[in-house]
């Protein structure tokens, strides 16, 4: 099957040098049936719409393209995983709740995606889930309990010293 | 006799648990506490058990009977007051982990209970203190609940972004 879809590549390549757009197309369309999942063919598609002025089929086309080179890129979970801790973090949570639970969906082994799906878990009141999706992170990383631990102590620490100074000195920046 | 065939049981459901079969697993814990109601070991482990699948209530009546069966048992005690804890029943969890701490003073797990119990109740100061004298038991269990206990606080008391992000 890989001769006959370089064959029909290679047609819609000189019908392209021709001009013959839409004989092109034909090809490029075939090829895409027999090989769904490459998405040069795809690329192949987009420019020659753009050169038949069918804009609209060219962006489908660029976009389905994208979408494959996306789906064979083994980042693309994580950084979904990340875009959704963000999301998480900017209190969007129906959208970090899509990102992170398709990441994590996906067996990604990143303790910090785990554990934000855990945080979001426990804000929509799953609490047993929640700790079920912690207890994952066990296993990928031991120590990243006692190390988030620590962390979010000192953050929270600071704050509370910060608040409390604030509280002491209410007039110490009209004083300054 | 009917020890040894609920320790069997107990065996059986252990080895549920242990493969990921949840639900067979607490189907024969039940079966063991309805065997041997009198099996405090049953009963705490089908309490911990129905936690963790969220069915409280459950969880509390069956550590309630475990603690009732074998109240020097500080343990028992301190799980029931994590459970309470979880139902967000600070008041309760307080009383019952008061109790494990008189049976035992010197159990980290116990005063790790009581930390998450000021955390739940908002009382940061006196978590952290705690946690920073008597250290941080070594359980999944307990330290899962800590952090999401500390996420929730942070949260509540508005989290400032960029340091977060930072």
């Amino acid at each position: 099957m890989q001769w006959q879809v370089q064959h029909l590549i290679n047609r819609g390549a000189r019908y392209i040098e021709r001009q013959e757009f839409s004989r092109a197309l034909e090809c490029f369309g075939k090829a895409a049936d027999l090989c769904p999942a490459a998405g040069e063919i795809q690329a192949y598609l987009g420019e020659t719409y753009y050169l038949n002025r069918e804009y609209g089929k060219a962006l489908e086309a660029f976009a389905r393209r994208d979408e494959l080179v996306l789906q064979a890129d083994n980042l693309t979970p994580y950084v979904e995983g990340y875009r959704g801790c963000i999301l998480l973090e900017q209190k969007n949570y129906h959208g970090a709740s899509l990102l992170l639970k398709k990441a994590v969906d996906r067996k990604i082994k990143d303790p910090e995606i785990y554990y934000n799906l855990g945080v979001l878990l426990m804000m929509e009141q799953k609490l047993p889930e929640a700790i079920g999706m912690l207890k994952k992170i066990d296993q990928l990383e031991p120590s990243f309990y006692s190390r988030k631990i620590q962390k979010l102590m000192e953050q929270l620490r600071r704050r509370v010293s910060q608040n409390g100074r604030a509280t002491t000195n209410p007039n110490a920046d009209s004083e300054n | 006799m009917k020890r040894v065939v609920a320790f069997a049981g107990m065996k059986l459901a252990q080895y549920f648990l242990s493969r990921d079969q949840r639900e067979r697993g607490i189907k024969v814990l039940r079966k063991v506490a309805n065997f041997a109601p009198r099996y405090h070991y049953a009963l705490f482990h089908l309490g911990w058990r129905e936690a963790e699948v969220g069915h409280y209530d459950e969880a509390v009546a069956y550590l309630k009977r475990a603690v009732e069966q074998s109240p020097q048992n500080s343990v028992y005690h301190s799980f029931l007051g994590l459970v309470l804890c979880d139902m967000g029943n600070y008041a309760e969890a307080s009383k019952a982990i008061t109790v494990a701490l008189k049976l035992d003073p010197n159990n980290q797990l116990t005063y790790n209970c009581l930390a998450i119990c000021h955390l739940g109740e908002g009382e940061f100061t006196e978590f952290a203190d705690l946690l920073e004298e008597k250290g941080i038991f070594e359980s999944a269990d307990i330290q899962t609940r800590i952090l999401l206990g500390l996420e929730c606080y942070r949260r509540k008391h508005g989290s400032n972004t960029s340091e977060v992000l930072s």
